[in-house]
This record gives C-alpha cells, sequence and structure tokens, in this order.
C-alpha cells in the first residue's frame, strides 16, 4: 500500500511527493483527488519514489493519471536523465520495447462501412496473426534481421508493406539509429524470428473506429479527421524480441551495479550509466528493438490496407487509408529539454507515456508543424479510445509527456472472476462492436470495466494542460489477442 | 503443487513454496506453466535438459524460468513436469517434461512476456522456503 506516502496539492490536477531519504528530486503525479484513492490503493506511489533513486535523474520522478502498479517503474512513469552521469535502465523502457500505437484514417464513413463491417472484421482477423504464441508468415533470415535492425519502418516500406509517405508520420521517420546485431542474443533473435507482423496477446488489439466527436475542429482537421469517419487504430511492440532484449539487459545490468556499487529498492530499475560499456551495449540492441517495433506496425497496416481494398473491393486512392501518426509509449529518447533554465541533453524514460510535443517542434513532421503533435490514447474495448494534440506545457513540465492510456484497474484474475458467466461477445455486440479473439481469458482480463475510463485520464492531461483533447474515437471492430 | 495465484493490478504474480530449493524451483516452474495452459493436458513424452547459471540463488531461479520460458515460445513446447538439480547456490541442472504444443488440445492462456526480478526473494517461513514472483504478461 502507497498509503503513508506523503503528497502535496500542486494544483486541481497535479500532486507532489517531497523529497525524502534516497531520493534525488521530487515525485509528481497528474491524478484527481478522487482518482488518487484508487492509485494509493497499490504500490505504484512507492515505484514513483523509487524511481526518483536513479543516478542522473531530472527534477521530477513523473507519473500520469494512468499510472499503475509495475515492477521497477511504475507503468505512467516519466524519468529524464542526464547524458553525462545518468543512467539508462532497461525497466524503465519495459519488456516491449517500443510498444505503441498508430492510427490510420480512410475516406470512409461509418454508415459506407457498416453494411460490411462483420466481413472486414474477419478478413482483418484472418489477415492479421493474433493470440497467445502467435506467429505469422514473415520469417527472418540472419540477412533479414541485419537490415531491418538498422532500417526500421524503412525496410518494411521497401518490400512494399507501406509508402514513403508514411515515414513521416512517425516518430523519428520510424528509424531509430544505432541498432546493432552484436549487441543481440541469438536467443532473441529466435524469439522473434516469425513474430513479425503479428498483435501478440494481452492488451494488443487492432481496431476499426469511428470519429466520433471532434472537440478541436481546426487541429482535427489538420490531422484529417472528421466526424463520421472509419480509421483504423493499432496497438502492438516488439513481440518477443523486445521481451529477451529486455531480460538480457537486466542481467548485464545487474552485475554492472554490483561492481560499480549501486545499489537501488528495486532489482528491476537495473541500470547502467548511458556512457557505460553496458549502457551503450543496451542502447544498440534496443535500437534494433525499437525499430522492429515499427517494422511490425508498419506491416500490420499494410495486411490492413488489403483486408479493406479486398472487402470492399476498392483500391488505394478510394480508400484513402492515411496513417495519422505511429507513437512510441515504452521507450527511451534523446531530446533536449530545459532543465533550470538551460537546454540539456537528456534520456527520456518514457514507461507507458507518450511523446506530446507542441506546434514548432524540430522533432515533429513538417505536415504537422503549425497544429502539434498527434498524441494517440487507447481506452478499453468497449468504451472510446481520444486523439490529443501535445502542448507548450508539456514541454516545459513533463519532458513534452502525456499519458498512454486509460490504466487497469482490476487484475486480470479479478477481471476473469467476474467476467466468468458474461458472454462478451454478445454484449458488444448489442452495442454495435464485433468482437474477434483467438483467447476467451484474454476477452475476459481485457473487458471495459477492468480499466478505467479513458475519458477520464485524458481530462486530467486535458485540464493539466500537457496535451489537449481533439477527437474521440468510438470502437465499431475489435480484434484481439 | 504447493502454489498460489496473487493479485496483480496489471501482470501476474504467483507465490510458491517448496521444501527444498530444489522442490521451489520445480514448483514455480509448474505453476508458471499453470498459468500458460492446463497442465493436465499435457502428455510428459518429451524430455529436454536445461542448464542454468547465475550470480546469485534468486538470479539463478529467473534464469530457470526464463529458459522454460524460452524452450516454450520458440521451441513450441509446453511442459507437464520439471526435474532440478542444484549443484551449487550459482550452477543447476535439470529437466522439463512435456511435449510440441498441439493448438486443438492445449489453450495457451498467457503470452508471459518475462519473469521479472520485482521483489524477488527466497524466504524461509515455518519448515519450507517462499518466493513471490512477477511475470509481465
Amino acid at each position: 500500500m502507497s498509503e503513508e506516502i506523503k503528497l502535496e496539492k500542486i494544483h486541481d490536477y497535479l500532486w507532489e511527493i517531497p523529497k525524502k531519504g534516497g531520493m534525488r528530486v521530487p515525485g509528481r503525479v497528474y491524478a484527481t483527488e478522487k482518482m488518487l484513492k484508487d492509485i494509493q490503493k497499490d504500490k505504484a506511489l512507492e515505484q514513483v519514489v523509487n524511481v526518483a533513486y536513479l543516478p542522473g535523474i531530472q527534477k521530477y520522478s513523473i507519473a500520469m493519471p494512468d499510472i499503475h502498479w509495475g515492477y521497477g517503474f511504475p507503468i505512467g512513469g516519466v524519468a529524464a536523465m542526464d547524458v553525462e552521469e545518468g543512467v539508462i535502465s532497461p525497466g524503465g523502457v519495459g519488456y516491449d520495447i517500443n510498444c505503441g500505437v498508430r492510427l490510420m484514417r480512410t475516406s470512409l464513413t461509418e454508415e459506407e462501412v457498416r453494411p460490411k463491417l462483420r466481413e472486414l472484421v474477419t478478413e482483418l482477423f484472418s489477415r492479421v496473426p493474433s493470440g497467445v504464441g502467435s506467429s505469422g508468415k514473415i520469417k527472418l533470415s540472419k540477412s533479414d534481421y541485419k537490415e531491418l535492425i538498422k532500417k526500421g519502418a524503412k525496410w518494411a516500406i521497401e518490400r512494399g508493406w507501406g509508402d514513403a509517405e508514411d515515414l513521416e508520420r512517425i516518430e523519428d521517420h520510424g528509424t531509430f539509429p544505432g541498432g546493432e546485431s552484436d549487441a543481440i542474443s541469438n536467443k532473441a533473435f529466435e524469439r522473434g524470428s516469425d513474430q513479425l507482423g503479428t498483435l501478440g496477446s494481452g492488451n494488443h488489439f487492432l481496431e476499426v473506429d469511428v470519429v466520433d466527436e471532434i472537440y478541436n475542429t481546426r487541429v482535427a482537421d489538420d490531422f484529417g479527421l472528421f466526424k463520421d469517419q472509419v480509421c483504423v487504430l493499432i496497438h502492438c511492440g516488439s513481440r518477443g524480441f523486445g521481451h529477451q532484449i529486455c531480460t538480457d539487459y537486466i542481467d548485464k545490468m545487474l552485475s554492472y551495479m554490483r561492481r560499480e556499487g549501486i545499489n537501488l529498492p528495486d532489482k528491476q530499475l537495473a541500470c547502467a550509466h548511458i556512457k557505460s560499456k553496458e549502457g551503450r551495449d543496451y542502447l544498440s540492441a534496443f535500437a534494433a528493438a525499437v525499430n522492429y517495433a515499427w517494422t511490425n506496425r508498419q506491416i500490420i497496416m499494410a495486411f490492413s490496407r488489403e483486408a479493406f481494398y479486398k472487402v470492399f473491393n476498392i483500391g488505394p486512392r478510394e480508400l484513402g487509408g492515411h496513417l495519422v501518426y505511429d507513437v512510441s509509449h515504452n521507450i527511451a529518447k534523446f531530446e533536449d529539454h530545459k532543465v533550470n533554465g538551460k537546454t540539456k541533453k537528456v534520456c527520456v524514460h518514457r514507461k507507458g507515456a507518450t511523446r506530446a510535443f507542441p506546434k514548432g517542434h524540430p522533432l515533429i513532421p513538417e505536415i504537422y508543424r503549425n497544429v502539434g503533435q498527434p498524441v494517440l490514447i487507447p481506452g478499453d474495448m468497449g468504451r472510446a479510445s481520444f486523439v490529443l494534440v501535445g502542448t507548450e506545457a508539456a514541454l516545459e513540465e513533463t519532458f513534452g509527456t502525456s499519458c498512454h492510456g486509460a490504466g487497469r484497474m482490476l487484475s486480470r484474475n479479478e477481471a476473469v472472476r467476474r467476467g466468468r458467466d458474461r458472454d462478451l461477445f454478445a454484449e458488444l455486440e448489442r452495442k454495435g462492436i464485433i468482437l474477434m479473439a483467438r483467447g476467451k481469458r484474454t476477452v475476459l482480463e481485457e473487458m471495459p470495466e477492468a480499466y478505467k475510463q479513458v475519458e477520464d485520464v485524458c481530462d486530467v492531461v486535458h485540464n493539466a494542460g500537457i496535451a489537449k483533447k481533439v477527437a474521440r474515437l468510438r470502437p465499431i471492430g475489435v480484434i484481439k489477442g | 503443487m504447493d502454489y498460489e495465484l496473487l493479485d496483480h493490478t496489471a501482470d501476474a504474480c504467483i507465490r510458491v513454496y517448496g521444501k527444498s530449493i530444489d522442490e521451489l524451483f520445480e514448483n514455480a516452474a509448474c505453476a508458471m506453466m499453470e498459468l500458460i495452459t492446463d497442465r493436465e493436458k499435457i502428455n510428459p513424452s518429451q524430455e529436454i535438459e536445461i542448464e542454468v547459471h547465475g550470480e546469485n540463488i534468486e538470479e539463478l531461479l529467473v534464469h530457470w524460468l526464463q529458459e522454460i520460458l524460452f524452450l516454450h515460445e520458440v521451441k513450441k513446447m509446453v511442459f507437464k513436469d520439471f526435474r532440478l538439480n542444484l549443484i551449487s547456490e550459482t550452477h543447476a541442472k535439470g529437466k522439463a517434461i512435456g511435449e510440441k504444443i498441439d493448438i486443438d488440445k492445449h489453450e495457451l492462456s498467457f503470452d508471459i512476456k518475462a519473469v521479472t526480478y520485482h521483489n524477488l526473494k527466497i524466504e524461509p517461513i515455518n519448515d519450507k522456503l517462499k518466493v513471490d514472483i512477477v511475470f509481465d504478461v
């Protein structure tokens, strides 16, 4: 329980955990008073405190309103490290390196898609492998890997999965520099070899959504979004390849910490100095996994476009299947930020948190430079997801970061217990949502009530000003693992 | 089998007991496999040898489970039983006994991404050993 951790109110949506013990900086939590009561039920705040122990952390150990209990870092945690003296922590990125979300818009409306919705969801379900242990048709050889881990999404586009236009709408143009095979174990290569173009299971999904409400017409217009428009939302990451890289490097960093005499409250915070050999090696392997994840989402989007072409008997021009944006919410990025009035390079760990840069920022694509970066926040499968836009306040307060999702409220076991006698497929269908999934258990774990209301989470970041609401998406077709 | 499932908001957590380190490791592997699928339905027809090293006993446990997870994911196997022989605090040999995954027979309910070190500590309790293990799922 985190109840004994003291919180001081900064304003209605922001709370501070004062520095004490081995904390190098204070903690900061974005939430309403009501949400805090839930957050305090488990160990999430203790984890915010633990992150503040990490060498080189700058300003604050930050938690977003969708914060929940993880291992090491809380999920919904943000920490920026000094590049010279600070550390990189694989646990601060997560096992699913570059897990993220991408949104593809279309020119079709709900009215046009409804009559063939079941056919469309069936086609998507057969083209995009999902579920526990899912493997795909793409088999990666050593030489494929060698190129893929350096090129990222560009590798997929060179093979016909997408257009060059897609690249400018992915963070870092879909290529993270520095991917090196020497830093990666054979186990990681083996785990990822047949998983490219697959969703996996758990909270990963592919959804057909409808733009349900627009909060800011000008920004929505710039993002190419309009009311009743059909979109595709994809949530997945680097699969077994990334999981194994994180696994391998946590061990390497534990022995580095023993050698260097670094003591931290939780082993899962294992880290190494960014400039150390272990730090540099991790970053090379990490870059490879980041590129794998972008390639994965790129291929799944290409499969989705094909499904639309077939079911509606149309071509690319009629579909208008343009990528709106692709965000990474398990990542570490080297970025320039203001600390104590001076701009410096820091390594921003975003563990279940989304970059939210404002208009004018050089790292966002030219097409969005006058409006700001699209921020994609998936909710649960029965209610809604949100599109927001990055702000100047985020850049000042949170190293340009916002929330990443609804955040779980029930444990997976509790959700399964509560849902045992329910038919979620039929329940969702009555709400006009077609659900397809490989695993019955996954569907119960992912039931809407297992999550906080994503709207409440988005309202906090909106009211705190660290991202602004643009549009709400309502699911009509859901594919789960 | 001496273990229980604990609630954890985002991930999966098990509490395992054993009369010895060997038994604790074997029970932990069974519990992890039970999370993945119904062990009752697994035919113990194939044995795979496993050898693991670690810098201490906790790391050895995590490596043992990671190795089983790797065999499950890459060799597409499910396991009914495990044998472990502790050679030292940093070295163990063992085997996993099971069969190839048959999707019609073995329903897989969890994709375990990794075994974590979060709060992992082997502790004596009464005449037994106890450990809590958090998995990223």
